[in-house]
């Protein structure tokens, strides 16, 4: 792959001021970082319409070729056409727009997310029965005790010493030391990560 | 017609043909999400474009000072660079609009890792064995002492599990050292007691969108 | 398992087998018996041995030639001594040809080329042994040496009887069969051992050999005297002056000794016209060219004008009438010479003719000379009736039964029919056999899908799942049961959120993040609109909205909109919908940094945001978030900007674990998390809220969830301990 070295300038130029915006208070640093950040934000909206002008690009791709399940590729082509219209014609805070969002896309993700419910339940009641070690187990069993703690009963509410005492503990102690051990890996890979992208040793806009 | 019986029909339809998928995979369900994908992309290409192209281009660069329309040729241009990346042929051209973006991102990531969460969490992990400020809090210090020494064996395990480094042995096997083997061990309880709250979170969440779907397709016929 | 290898080919053959079923040789290999292999060079045999099996006008034949031999020898020499002939050399190019004829053709010369050259040299008599053998020392069945000469072939022991496999010919020999046993390896099989065939009495042609066999042999022409008498060579013996006899006169001679078929006498006359009818076409076509005669040489005047060198000479070339008698200025053998095309009315009687059927070949007398001995031997025992097969009547095999498998008749074009035959395979063998077929079909064979049958079951859990579910919270709904009580306490880190709500100064500014995603909207609408109604109802602040997510906007909207009723917040008033807010954490830091600049807008000029120009004007920070992710986007980088103000997270269920050790850190100020908080904020609000509607219906699925994973998951944790402690111990078994 041929080096670009026009992009490596500008993703280092640029990464070095803005980092040294959190250390350094410099003066003089401050407006060039403000307008560094300005110019990522607008950037940062023409590649929602890359993304979009992507999909698009696919499922036309798709309904030209005549592949299979085109007319599905056709479905969303049209769907994406009218709403683009509509909302070009119209703008995002019509009524139109609002209703697109009320009739069309809360309803389908939310009953994305509810076949989920389903979906996992079968999954654990299955899972020992493929894997049965330690981890399976302890995995399992929280999550049981987890779910069983927020269960509020009939007349009773919640139920005793579940939801008072194990419920709370097991957040508050062992499941926040493992969520910080995580967080903390987290954070130092998007620490080495960045670092490498800053140096140049990774260039995910292409080049050597 | 009421345009919210309109968009209640509407979504009471797609609910059904999207909770169709609990029979089995069927040309409804498909039909549905290719909708609904269509529709969302649409519906994000009008935001980007008039709640930041717009106001954030476009219009300054017709009504801005002159120098402010003149900085904002730089974005214009790797604005359109960056639209390159539509076209297989001429995505090169985008790499310094792209470049400027991972530029900018990794710098931010980095600053919020080092100074959001590796400081503070290091610091949390800490003070539960600063007697002194407990007992100045009232709070009881036994009990932050164990529950801190938990949280920090938990947080120190985690980080061990994760780690995969090691020393080649005499006999060529690859072996970490006992203490970290025993940290790593230690750290699986932990990360998999961690990820079973995770889940039962998640569980709790599908549950709810799931009750709330059900209510939803009754509510339009007035329950 | 083979029990014994056979010594010729190496192949496998049972312990008890005697021949080999693939090469035919004999099992048993003598330490005293010599057999050839393959890649031996045979061994030579003394033709002399073999005489008394020949037939007997090849004995009278080969014995004729040795009289005559002698007599010509005695008569050269005699001519030599009167008329000693010089001495020339012959041509270098010859005399490599001359010493190799020397060592070699000499001795191989067969009996009618020996009669009919000259030999001006006597047989050598040390090479006898390796001569040629003469057809007339051939003994065919009797018990002989392995010294053949050159007419050895690999002794054959007759075949077991083994079915099919065997030829007629063989299986007619039975008892030459059991009999084999005790005969010697080396004895060559002939289906005439034992007179199993009898000798074929078809045509003129045995008519003219049991002739021959009943006349003695005439005697070889006598042959021109030889001008050379240094070389051996034969074609040096060959006279130059020898007086080849007219083709007229050669079947003269020819006949007095054999009745020769008449195609292959020399017919000059129209009397073999009747005979040319049976010729084949080939040799009416011969007959039609140009006759071939014998070039006429005339004898040289002296011994001095005989050229020493062959006719094909130049400088040797005697005088001769046409180029044709110097090919011819040897003398050619008689059955070469005899063959002379006549001038007949071969066409004429060829059309006339042509339903007839094709007269068999008449063969040569040296091809009859290799034929079997019994077929000519005129005492052969008849045993036709023990042979099976069709007899053969015309070419070499002619008077032969069952030689070639195929049954007579015409022959059908097509596939030959496959022979079947047995092998000879033991026991252990077939099995391993047997056992390597069912490997291999196996393999072919296509395995029935385990998973069709779980498969089915795991589509009839999950719909009876579905159906559970989907039935319990509908009937909760539509029930409208009220009988879960909302949780009566916050949990602890909702709790710390109160303070914060009673800290809060009147009409103050504060931000309102709405990031989560329309797929989780029930569950934080839920969770939040108890909260933040508590928030609104308490100090009436102006709240700034803002997201970064595209939907985000319209959810804001969508909840203000649900609230309204409740508090009736007016849009730019109350509340102030800045929009999306592209970049992910570049974005918040670009509006942690500078909000104003980050989000250019008009809103920026309602009352709403009045006095807001930095982030930390903001009196607190509300983000509503579905991901752990998002909130810890907003934590890290808002936390310089915030200047100490708090920020409160409304999380999903999912989200709120990975938030807590923030919330620990105290980098977030409070946590509300998922339907369950949202209760007990309505619980403890007293107005009312959304919660309610759904929190019977959630906590009955909720149990019957929970209940579901423990028994179902102890029953398969049992159900797949055994299935794989059954599937170790079928495995240790095998």
């Amino acid at each position: 792959m041929k080096p670009r070295p026009v992009a490596a300038a500008i993703a280092i130029s640029v990464g070095i001021i803005i980092l040294l915006g959190y250390f350094l208070p410099i003066p003089l640093l401050v407006p060039v970082r403000i307008e560094l950040l300005h110019w990522a934000v607008i950037l940062a909206g023409v590649a929602v319409l890359v993304g979009v002008g992507n999909l698009f690009s696919v499922h036309f791709q798709k309904l030209r070729r005549r592949e299979k399940g085109s007319v599905y590729s056709l479905t969303l082509l049209v769907a994406m056409l009218a709403t683009l219209l509509v909302g070009v014609l119209t703008g995002p805070d019509h009524p139109w727009m609002q209703a697109v969002v009320t009739a069309i896309i809360i309803p389908a993700e939310a009953s994305l997310m509810a076949l989920l419910a389903v979906t996992l339940l079968y999954a654990s009641i299955r899972l020992l029965r493929r894997r049965a070690d330690t981890m399976t187990i302890v995995f399992l069993g929280s999550a049981i005790l987890m779910l069983a703690a927020s269960i509020s009963l009939p007349l009773l509410g919640e139920i005793p010493i579940l939801g008072d005492w194990v419920r709370p503990w097991l957040i508050y102690t062992p499941v926040a030391g493992g969520a910080r051990g995580l967080l903390l890996g987290v954070a130092l890979g998007a620490l080495v990560t960045g670092l490498r992208a800053l140096f140049a040793l990774d260039r995910p806009y292409g080049g050597k | 017609m009421n345009p919210e019986l309109i968009s209640g029909i509407v979504g009471f339809i797609l609910t059904l043909m999207i909770l169709s998928y609990l029979i089995g995979d069927n040309a409804l369900f498909r039909f549905a999400v290719h909708v609904f994908v269509g529709v969302s992309a649409g519906y994000v290409a009008v935001i980007a474009l008039y709640q930041v192209i717009l106001p954030y281009l476009v219009v300054p660069l017709m009504s801005a000072p002159m120098l402010e329309r003149g900085l904002l040729l730089i974005p214009l241009i790797l604005g359109v660079l960056m639209l390159m990346n539509i076209s297989p042929r001429l995505s090169r051209l985008g790499g310094p609009a792209v470049g400027y973006l991972v530029g900018a991102g990794a710098a931010v990531a980095v600053g919020g890792a080092v100074l959001g969460t590796i400081l503070p969490q290091v610091g949390a992990a800490a003070e539960p064995f600063n007697i002194a400020a407990l007992i100045q809090r009232g709070v009881n210090p036994i009990e932050s002492l164990l529950n801190g020494a938990v949280m920090l064996v938990g947080a120190v395990a985690t980080l061990a599990y994760f780690h995969f480094g090691a020393r080649r042995a005499e006999d060529g096997s690859v072996k970490r050292g006992f203490l970290f083997e025993a940290f790593a061990w230690l750290g699986k309880l932990f990360v998999a007691l961690t990820l079973g709250a995770l889940f039962a979170g998640v569980y709790s969440a599908a549950l709810s969108a799931l009750v709330e779907r059900v209510h939803s397709l009754f509510s339009i016929f007035g329950f | 398992m083979a029990d014994q290898f056979c010594p010729n080919c190496g192949m496998p053959n049972a312990e008890e087998q005697e021949v080999c079923s693939f090469c035919q040789q004999s099992l048993r290999v003598d330490a005293g018996a010599a057999s050839i292999r393959p890649g031996e060079t045979p061994t030579r045999k003394t033709t002399a041995e073999l005489e008394p099996i020949l037939p007997a006008w090849l004995r009278d034949a080969r014995e004729t030639a040795r009289r005559a031999d002698a007599e010509t020898a005695a008569e050269e020499a005699r001519a030599a001594a009167e008329n000693p002939a010089p001495k020339e050399e012959v041509p270098d190019f010859l005399a490599g040809l001359a010493s190799a004829a020397r060592d070699d053709q000499d001795d191989e010369l067969p009996e009618w080329m020996r009669g009919a050259a000259p030999s001006s040299a006597p047989a050598k008599p040390d090479k006898e042994e390796q001569a040629f053998p003469r057809r007339s020392e051939i003994r065919w069945g009797d018990d002989q040496s392995d010294e053949l000469g050159g007419m050895a072939t690999t002794p054959v022991t007759p075949a077991p009887e083994s079915g099919d496999a065997l030829l007629p010919w063989m299986q007619a020999r039975d008892g030459a069969a059991s009999d084999s046993a005790g005969r010697e390896p080396s004895q060559p099989v002939t289906p005439f051992l034992n007179g199993a065939v009898e000798p074929p009495h078809t045509g003129e042609l045995t008519d003219w050999l049991e002739q021959a066999a009943a006349q003695p042999a005439a005697p070889a022409e006598p042959s021109a005297p030889a001008s050379e008498e240094s070389l051996d060579d034969w074609l040096s013996k060959l006279p130059r002056d020898v007086e080849i006899p007219a083709a007229s006169e050669s079947p003269a001679s020819f006949d007095e000794t054999i009745d020769l078929p008449d195609w292959m006498k020399p017919a000059a006359t129209e009397e073999v016209s009747a005979a040319d009818a049976e010729l084949p076409d080939w040799m009416a076509s011969f007959r039609e060219q140009k006759p071939f005669a014998p070039p006429e040489v005339s004898p040289p005047e002296s011994a001095e004008q005989l050229p020493a060198a062959p006719a094909f000479v130049p400088e040797a070339e005697p005088a001769a009438e046409t180029p044709a008698n110097d090919l011819f200025s040897i003398e050619m053998p008689d059955w070469l010479s005899n063959i002379a095309p006549v001038e007949t009315e071969a066409p004429a009687a060829d059309e006339a003719a042509p339903d007839q059927p094709i007269a068999p070949a008449e063969l040569p007398s040296w091809v009859q000379a290799m034929r079997p001995v019994e077929t000519v031997l005129p005492d052969a025992p008849s045993a036709q009736a023990a042979v099976e097969g069709p007899l053969e009547e015309a070419g070499p095999l002619a008077g032969l039964r069952g030689v070639l498998p195929f049954v007579g008749g015409i022959v059908q074009p097509g596939k030959p029919v496959g022979q079947s035959f047995r092998l000879q395979a033991s026991q252990s063998q077939q099995e391993d056999a047997s056992l390597l077929g069912q490997l291999i079909a196996a393999e072919t064979q296509p395995k029935p899908l385990r998973g069709a049958r779980l498969f089915r079951s795991q589509r009839v859990l999950r719909w009876v799942l579905s159906a559970l579910l989907i039935l319990l919270a509908s009937a909760a709904i539509l029930g409208r049961t009220q009988i879960v009580p909302l949780p009566a306490a916050l949990s602890p880190e909702s709790v710390l959120a109160l303070p914060i709500l009673e800290s809060l100064p009147n009409d103050a500014p504060i931000l309102m993040i709405f990031d989560y995603d329309p797929a989780l909207s029930g569950e934080l609408e839920a969770a939040a609109a108890p909260f933040v109604d508590r928030l609104l109802g308490l100090r009436s602040p102006r709240v700034t909205v803002l997201s970064t997510s595209p939907i985000g906007p319209a959810l804001a909207e969508r909840f203000f909109a649900a609230s309204v009723a409740r508090q009736n917040y007016r849009p730019g008033q109350d509340y102030v919908n800045l929009g999306y807010l592209p970049g992910g954490e570049t974005g918040i830091l670009s509006f942690a940094v500078n909000p104003r600049a980050a989000l250019p807008s008009r809103s920026w000029d309602a009352p709403a945001v009045q006095g807001v120009s930095r982030f930390s004007d903001y009196a607190a920070v509300i983000l509503l978030t579905d991901q752990a992710e998002t909130a810890r986007a907003w934590v890290e980088q808002t936390a310089a900007h915030r200047a100490g103000h708090p920020l409160i997270v409304v999380a999903s269920a999912q989200a709120a674990p990975m938030i807590q050790p923030y919330l620990l850190s105290r980098q977030v100020s409070a946590l509300v998390s998922g339907l369950r908080d949202g209760a007990a904020f309505e619980a403890s609000s007293e107005t009312g809220g959304p919660v309610r509607k759904y929190w019977d219906a959630y906590n009955f699925t909720l149990t019957l969830a929970v209940l579901l994973m423990a028994f179902g998951g102890l029953w398969n944790l049992i159900a797949g301990a055994r299935s794989r402690r059954g599937s170790d111990e079928a495995r240790h078994e095998s």
